[in-house]
């Protein structure tokens, strides 16, 4: 790798390249929506595997909200996209949610807990970051350009620069510590961890590779700036070594697997290794992002775990994910554009239902992998219905709920959520089930669907289209219908929050399918 | 009061308020089951993991070292055995107990050491289930109405690694978290008949729904409904309410945190197989003792009145109690007007009560500072070898990880056979 010496800022080249894409987004997309579905079918092929069909469109609704809002779709929108015989309707759905400004939250809420640990000590205002993030997503900044942001964001405060609160949360000791691991983690999809004190296991990293890169990252500190309190205080780069740093070993910085570049005096050496590490050439970067975006909705990576993509660790489809790779970063790292092309492929669009002989399928995609919802998740749905959690006090934790540590309650000491693997306990269920808050509320939800239902029968749909997002089958019409019977002498608001009840708990309402 | 009215006749219920109250030794209800478990001969080993998140400190507990630990030592009821001063009942106790002094394990930060001292394994891309999501598996009964595996704690959340990993969410730990309202949301929202019938309708409805996916979120969730379910409606719910203990009792076990252990007695005593609980703040003292001057004295308080009533019912042989953190403390000579306590996981200590154990042991020994290992080192194997022998537990059994991959619940470990029960 070669630097000009003194370069301080860069130009965003990749930019204009961008804007051309995104011109010509929608037809690149399709065709890369294609060649996803080729490559899976040419090792369902090969393994001999019967794929399921096509979702029907309101299993395919609710996953899309889901994937691309965080949260399920209102009734009324299911209705419509029911009704639509437009047969450009799933291509023009997707299109509008990543318009919709809830895409760049759900977006922050799934970056946000990865780039800030809940353990990091000196809280940045994640509020403030969070927003950021959410813009940025909203913006559909590439995401060569949105790294690099992060890794060299500099400002006297956190208002003045939200984006310093990545680093500024994660620099509290010897910066190896936590940014170094999260820099390689989560944009290059490396774990050098390991090699902080010793050979990685499974991977030819050393310490000085480790090392290398987290001097990087030790000419920097927070700023000073009066009248701003202390966690709100800024970043700038240092000439000398910062404090916390001095025990670090003394270890030239040094690209992952590659050079030592020559740092030249008043140069943040962020700069240099952010330019590295979002180089459309940098063998990590957009390979990383590829394979977690597909982690996001298949719930797993081409390659596993997706922050630990060793060269020993084989992707299930590595000529899909080299391709993948290719668009993404020809396409100027735009995410928008990655997005359609997986959420309008046939692989995406699967039903999640088993066909016979793919029972056991787990890496294949012969048909949709069904997903916990996250916290997040899980939170946007109650809200949607009216079953406001933040109303709630101390729900056998220390605090009130806030998303925040509604998030904290579920994971249950995990760092993050895992998308194939059920980890609720039974204390998690008895909140839900019988929480005096969440059943007032319930009440709530069922007098207010009864003021538009005129019939027993219109109430069940309106229930169905609320909850899951779907009309009843006819199977569960009359299973209603006589529970209803059987419950005639009942009040109507009873019998119908016994429905609502069931519908809420039920696995279909609790995962994402 | 956790809504048991709703579970029992009225008169059962008063009636058992009345008889907690009265009684000095035993509240009604629970002295029968306790009775009919100590008596009966397949009667499972159970298991109290107490521990002290952040790490406890060897020179500060059970390896004192003149010159080094901050506090004087005094004797125990084991001849030769000399503890820390702030455990002065424990002291009275240490007959019942073997302490380990020469634990030796490769983590050194909380996350990471905690993880480990729960499964036995470093963290990885496989999540392992905790010790005591194993002893669920091995020891619990599947028809048992309560969680086989219980974690007591007051920290924000579960202990690091205190999951049951690809076990599955069956051998979940129960996590519980404010003890004077026992478990939350134990009482339905309406009717339990009402409530009946909801559950019912939700089976019916979603049936189609789970049979068509076979997937393990699906299964994973109807699961837990389902034991949730039970545990609202079992007798031995009753376990987790300690306002049934006659008061003399609680005031034996002390503060927030003694509650939790006498929590913990409660549990074991009508079948629970293992129960986690987490004893003080953050034992995370880097500069001097602090934190063990205040929570060694509560500790002090719970853990002999736990070793105490567990041995007046007769459940001490059947249950051991495992003291431990995720690592111990590293010192410096006082001399060098050092009072630094860093995280140490080179040489630390462990002790066991109960169980079985051939007691009165100290295994291992360690340099003049309590910092490394001069004879028997006890990796993190050896010590799950152990616990698992002592438990009745095959530790050489495999289990399944995902991908089909057999492994062993403990893997290059040997027991401490001098400590193991005679069988």
């Amino acid at each position: 790798m070669r630097f000009a010496p003194g370069f301080s800022v860069r130009t965003f080249a990749t930019l204009s390249l961008s804007i051309a894409a995104l011109a010509d987004g929608q037809s690149g997309a399709q065709e890369l929506s294609r060649l996803i579905d080729q490559e899976i079918q040419a090792r369902l092929d090969a393994a001999g595997l019967p794929a399921s069909s096509v979702a029907d469109d309101a299993e395919f609704l609710r996953r899309v909200y889901l994937d691309l809002l965080g949260v399920m779709p209102p009734a009324d929108r299911v209705a419509a996209f029911l009704e639509s015989s437009d047969p450009q309707k799933r291509t023009e759905l997707i299109d509008d949610l990543l318009n919709d400004p809830k895409y760049g939250r759900h977006m922050a809420n799934i970056w946000g807990p990865m780039l800030i640990l809940e353990k990091t000590f000196v809280r940045p205002p994640k509020p403030l970051f969070f927003d950021w993030l959410a813009k940025q997503f909203n913006q559909n900044r590439p995401w060569d350009e949105l790294v690099f942001e992060l890794l060299t964001a500099t400002g006297e405060s956190a208002q003045q620069n939200p984006a310093i609160g990545f680093l500024a949360s994660e620099l509290r000791t010897i910066p190896p510590d936590l940014a170094t691991n999260l820099i390689t983690t989560r944009f290059l999809g490396v774990n050098i961890e390991c090699a902080q004190c010793h050979e990685h296991p499974f991977a030819s990293w050393t310490k000085d590779d480790y090392w290398g890169v987290a001097n990087f990252f030790t000419r920097v500190k927070r700023t000073k700036t009066a009248g701003v309190k202390s966690r709100y205080q800024g970043l700038m780069h240092t000439a000398k070594l910062n404090r916390v740093s001095t025990r670090a070993p003394e270890v030239a910085p040094k690209f992952l697997g590659g050079v030592a570049p020559t740092l030249d005096d008043g140069v943040d050496p962020r700069f240099v290794f952010a330019e590295w590490a979002t180089d459309a050439k940098n063998p990590f970067f957009a390979r990383a992002k590829v394979n977690r975006m597909w982690a996001q909705f298949f719930g797993r990576g081409l390659v596993n775990p997706v922050d630990d993509m060793v060269e020993s660790r084989k992707p299930t489809h590595p000529r899909l994910l080299e391709r993948l790779t290719e668009e993404f970063v020809r396409s100027g790292f735009d995410v928008h554009f990655l997005v359609r092309a997986i959420c309008n492929s046939r692989t995406y669009q699967r039903t999640s239902k088993v066909t016979k002989g793919n029972e056991d399928d787990r890496e294949f995609y012969s048909r949709m992998p069904v997903k916990m919802l996250t916290p997040e998740q899980l939170w946007n749905c109650y809200e949607a219905l009216g079953l406001e959690l933040t109303e709630i006090r101390n729900p056998n934790l220390h605090a009130d709920l806030t998303l925040e540590n509604f998030r904290t309650l579920l994971l249950n000491g995990d760092e993050e959520p895992s998308a194939l693997e059920y980890k609720h306990g039974a204390t998690h269920a008895l909140f839900f089930m019988n929480h005096v808050h969440l059943a007032s509320r319930q009440k709530v939800l069922v007098r207010q669907l009864a003021t538009s239902a005129r019939t027993p029968a219109e109430m069940i749909d309106r229930l169905y289209l609320t909850v899951l997002s779907r009309y009843p089958t006819t199977q569960q019409r009359e299973t209603l219908t006589e529970f209803l019977q059987s419950k005639s002498e009942s009040s109507s608001e009873d019998t119908y929050g016994d429905i609502l009840w069931a519908l809420l708990h039920s696995s279909e309402f609790t995962v994402n399918h | 009061m956790i809504g048991l009215e709703q579970l029992l006749s009225r008169r059962d219920f008063v009636g058992c308020s009345a008889a907690a109250a009265a009684s000095a030794s035993l509240s009604g209800w629970i002295h029968p089951l306790a009775a009919e478990a100590a008596q009966s001969t397949t009667r499972h080993k159970s298991c109290v993991v107490v521990w002290t998140d952040g790490g406890l400190s060897q020179l500060e507990s059970f390896d004192m070292k003149p010159g080094y630990s901050l506090f004087d030592s005094i004797e125990t009821s084991l001849p030769g055995l000399r503890i820390c001063d702030r455990l002065p009942k424990l002291a009275a106790l240490m007959h019942h107990a073997t302490v380990i002094r020469t634990m030796c394990t490769e983590e050194q930060s909380h996350g990471r050491a905690a993880y480990l001292a729960h499964t036995g394994v470093r963290r990885g891309p496989v999540v392992y289930p905790s010790l005591g999501a194993i002893a669920s598996m091995e020891l619990g009964k599947p028809d048992f109405p309560l969680p086989n595996y219980a974690c007591i704690t007051s920290l924000r959340h579960l202990p690091t690694g205190s999951r049951s990993g690809f076990l599955g969410p069956g051998h979940a730990p129960l996590g519980l978290r404010n003890l004077e309202k026992g478990i939350a949301n134990l009482r339905p929202a309406v009717q339990m008949q009402q409530f009946d019938d909801r559950y019912d309708l939700l089976s019916r409805l979603d049936k189609g729904f789970a049979e068509d996916r076979k997937a393990a979120p699906v299964a994973g969730h109807l699961a837990t409904l389902q034991r949730a379910k039970r545990l609202m409606q079992s007798q031995e719910s009753k376990a987790f309410d300690l306002s049934l203990e006659p008061e003399k009792s609680r005031e034996s076990y002390g503060d927030k945190y003694g509650q939790g252990v006498l929590l913990a007695r409660r549990l074991i005593e009508v079948g629970v197989p293992f129960v986690e609980v987490t004893v003080g703040g953050s034992w995370d003292n880097h500069s001097g003792a602090e934190y063990h001057e205040r929570y060694l004295p509560p500790l002090d308080m719970a853990l002999s009145s736990l070793i105490a009533d567990l041995n007046d019912r007769g459940l001490l042989d059947t249950t051991l109690i495992v003291l431990m953190g995720e690592f111990g403390r590293g010192g410096r000579k006082l001399t060098n007007g050092s009072k630094e306590r860093n995280h140490w996981n080179r040489a630390w200590s462990t002790v066991l009560f109960g169980g079985g154990i051939k007691a009165g042991q100290i295994i291992g020994k360690t340099d003049d500072g309590a910092q490394y290992v001069e004879d028997r080192p006890v990796s993190i194997r050896d010590f799950f070898a152990t616990i698992c022998s002592i438990l009745g537990i095959d530790y050489t059994k495999e289990n399944t990880a995902p991908g089909g991959r057999p492994i062993r619940i403990v893997d290059d470990g040997n027991p401490i056979t001098e400590i193991l029960p005679a069988s």
